[in-house]
């Protein structure tokens, strides 16, 4: 079947004014959304990510001519790359159990090429990095 | 701190930029004019606290003045 592939990173962090909040960032499309929780947060990014891509595919735009993120989260993801370890986000207590607090997710969304308006792509968590705030210091 | 998502939309409409909500999904999308689609997280509808690093992305993707936005949502009964 004809598809495009797209790979997206996405950095999941706690919200720095609002600490019960975790804030998920598409760097490539410098997308935001948020949850309660690590993998709310990606499953919200991903939907966001989703209606975007999709978006822009219908109307005949490539996705990936967005501005990204802010220098400072691609320097965070930068890091997590360099120093974090692999972690399950389904896991719910996994910020509380492991001591994470950043986490780095490898996002891949396959689209058929026609993509339809309600078409869903299939999704694909390559690589799951996640580290502590003293690794981040 | 965060805002809810009602005061925001009020205030992205003064910048023109309107609202799409979705039959389904926790986001809705936001348009304005010449702009690519943004979408805004809503999975509490009306209630859904937004964070200031989202409103980050948001002035940054609408070129929007972030001082400014923040000012309005501080102001906005």
């Amino acid at each position: 079947m004809d598809q495009r592939t797209y790979n997206f990173h996405v950095l999941i962090h706690r919200s720095e004014t609002a600490p019960h909040i975790w804030v998920a960032h598409c760097l490539e499309l410098g997308l935001v959304s948020q949850a309660d929780s690590p993998a709310a947060a990606r499953d919200a990014i991903e939907e966001a990510v989703t209606m975007i891509v999709l978006d822009d595919l219908n109307a005949g735009l490539d996705p990936l001519d967005r501005q990204p993120s802010e220098e400072k989260y691609q320097q965070m993801a930068k890091d997590l790359f360099e120093r974090g370890r692999t972690v399950d986000l389904s896991q719910d207590d996994v910020a509380d159990r492991e001591q994470v607090s950043r986490f780095l997710v490898l996002l891949q969304l396959s689209f058929e090429k026609e993509a339809s308006p309600g078409g869903k792509p299939r999704a694909a968590h390559l690589c799951e990095l996640g580290y502590d705030n003293g690794a981040a210091a | 701190m965060p805002y809810r998502l009602r005061k925001l939309v009020k205030v992205l409409d003064e910048y023109g930029i309107e609202v799409e909500r979705p039959r389904s999904g926790s986001h809705w999308k936001l348009r304005a004019k010449g702009r690519r689609a943004y979408v805004v997280p809503a999975h509490n509808g009306w209630k859904t606290e937004i964070t200031d690093e989202y409103i980050q992305g948001l002035c940054r993707h609408f070129a929007l003045e972030r001082t400014t936005i923040l000012s309005k949502l501080r102001g906005r009964k």
